[in-house]
């Protein structure tokens, strides 16, 4: 069992394990260990950087929330103004159209009265014509001329007088 | 032929073949089979680390990786941050052991049942182990360790033990499963064996080289 020891198979053994270790080393190992080591520094660089994009989402959020909630009390505050604006104009409007319609009607009105008095005076004038004529006919056919002379002077005397308010 | 005699004829170390140098360099089975563990151990790690990526890694490359994860961090943990740089000279060694202890299975005469390839590695474990101590602790540091003379007994006693308990396990499953093939040839060697040569050697092969993190260790501390 112990009696072929040689110097020579424990130097070749020696050699052997070292030639082992140090192949084994370079050629598995260290290609091992790197890749273990670039994903661990690729993992905290995705981690890092995730840290840093929550962070900007985070501060995105705010920032439109702030907005969201300026916006909020600008249209809030857009709504009553335009409210307000909306209720003078419509105030505003209602009086200009009140006015306008009064002023409308006076119009009407005052034509109508001068339409009507002009025609009352036409009328009246009409009236007065026919009058004189009918008393002229009735005065020559009658037998009465002479009778009714002094009628007719006090008729024709009185028409002449109150010529204006013949009509009324 | 009695089964003594077929045992002891097993259990010799042949020399494989002659160096014609120096007036004849015996080189024994052990070297061979050595030679043999070692380009299949180089081969092997030189293709399962090709094309290692950081992303979409192949299920070789997550295979290959969570056993070497596996065994630094068992070495790692074990001699600490000191003895760190032990950790690639033992992982390359519990390889290389269960490789060698599980060549029984194939018929082969495993390396470790040489108790030469165990005494080097035996003396590398105290020569690692002494290293790593004066490297902790400085050379003064490291001289005051042999304050006593079991300190000095231990220094060789725990290494002897190391390579004693490897050779001795190999050397006996190796005779018991050559005396049982011997018995009776069928059925039984295969079932046995299975304990022997797979989980023994499996198993000596841990506990030497946790030994001998352990050895390290006590020496960086």
């Amino acid at each position: 069992m112990f009696d072929n020891i040689s110097l020579w198979n424990i130097a070749f053994i020696i050699i052997n394990l070292i030639v082992l270790v140090v192949i084994m080393r370079i050629v598995a190992i260290k290609p091992i260990r790197n890749i273990i080591k670039k994903r661990e520094d690729f993992i905290n660089g995705k981690l890092s950087n995730a840290a840093a994009s929550e962070a900007s989402a985070k501060a995105l959020e705010t920032e439109w929330h702030d907005k969201m909630q300026g916006v909020e009390e600008e249209s809030a505050r857009l709504m009553e103004q335009a409210k307000t604006n909306a209720d003078i104009e419509y105030n505003r409007l209602v009086k200009n159209a009140h006015s306008e319609a009064d002023r409308i009607v006076e119009n009407a009105r005052k034509s109508m009265e001068e339409e009507h008095t002009k025609v009352m005076k036409g009328v009246q004038t009409e009236i007065a014509g026919l009058a004189i004529d009918i008393t002229k006919k009735v005065l020559e056919t009658s037998d009465l001329k002479d009778i009714n002379d002094s009628l007719y002077e006090k008729f024709l005397t009185e028409a002449g007088d109150d010529d204006g308010s013949v009509g009324n | 032929m009695d089964i003594g005699t077929k045992i002891s004829e097993e259990l010799a170390v042949e020399k494989a073949f002659t160096i014609p140098l120096f007036g004849g360099i015996d080189v024994s089975e052990t070297i061979v089979i050595m030679w043999i563990i070692m380009a299949i151990m180089i081969i092997g790690g030189f293709l399962v680390t090709r094309n290692l990526k950081v992303e979409n890694c192949s299920k070789r490359q997550i295979a290959v990786e969570g056993v070497y994860s596996w065994l630094d961090k068992l070495f790692r943990d074990i001699v600490g941050e000191k003895g760190s740089w032990m950790v690639t000279y033992l992982v390359v060694l519990i390889v290389f052991l269960v490789i060698a202890n599980l060549f029984g299975i194939f018929g082969l005469k495993s390396p470790t049942k040489d108790i030469s390839l165990t005494g080097v590695l035996a003396v590398f474990s105290i020569v690692f182990v002494q290293a790593a101590c004066i490297k902790a602790k400085g050379v003064l540091g490291w001289l005051k360790t042999f304050k006593s003379p079991i300190n000095i007994l231990e220094t060789f006693v725990k290494p002897l033990s190391l390579c004693m308990r490897l050779f001795g396990n190999v050397l006996g499953a190796f005779v018991i499963m050559k005396f049982i093939e011997a018995v009776v040839p069928v059925v039984i060697p295969p079932v046995l064996s299975l304990y022997f040569d797979l989980f023994d050697g499996a198993l000596q092969a841990y506990v030497f080289t946790f030994l001998t993190a352990l050895y390290i260790q006590e020496a960086v501390e």
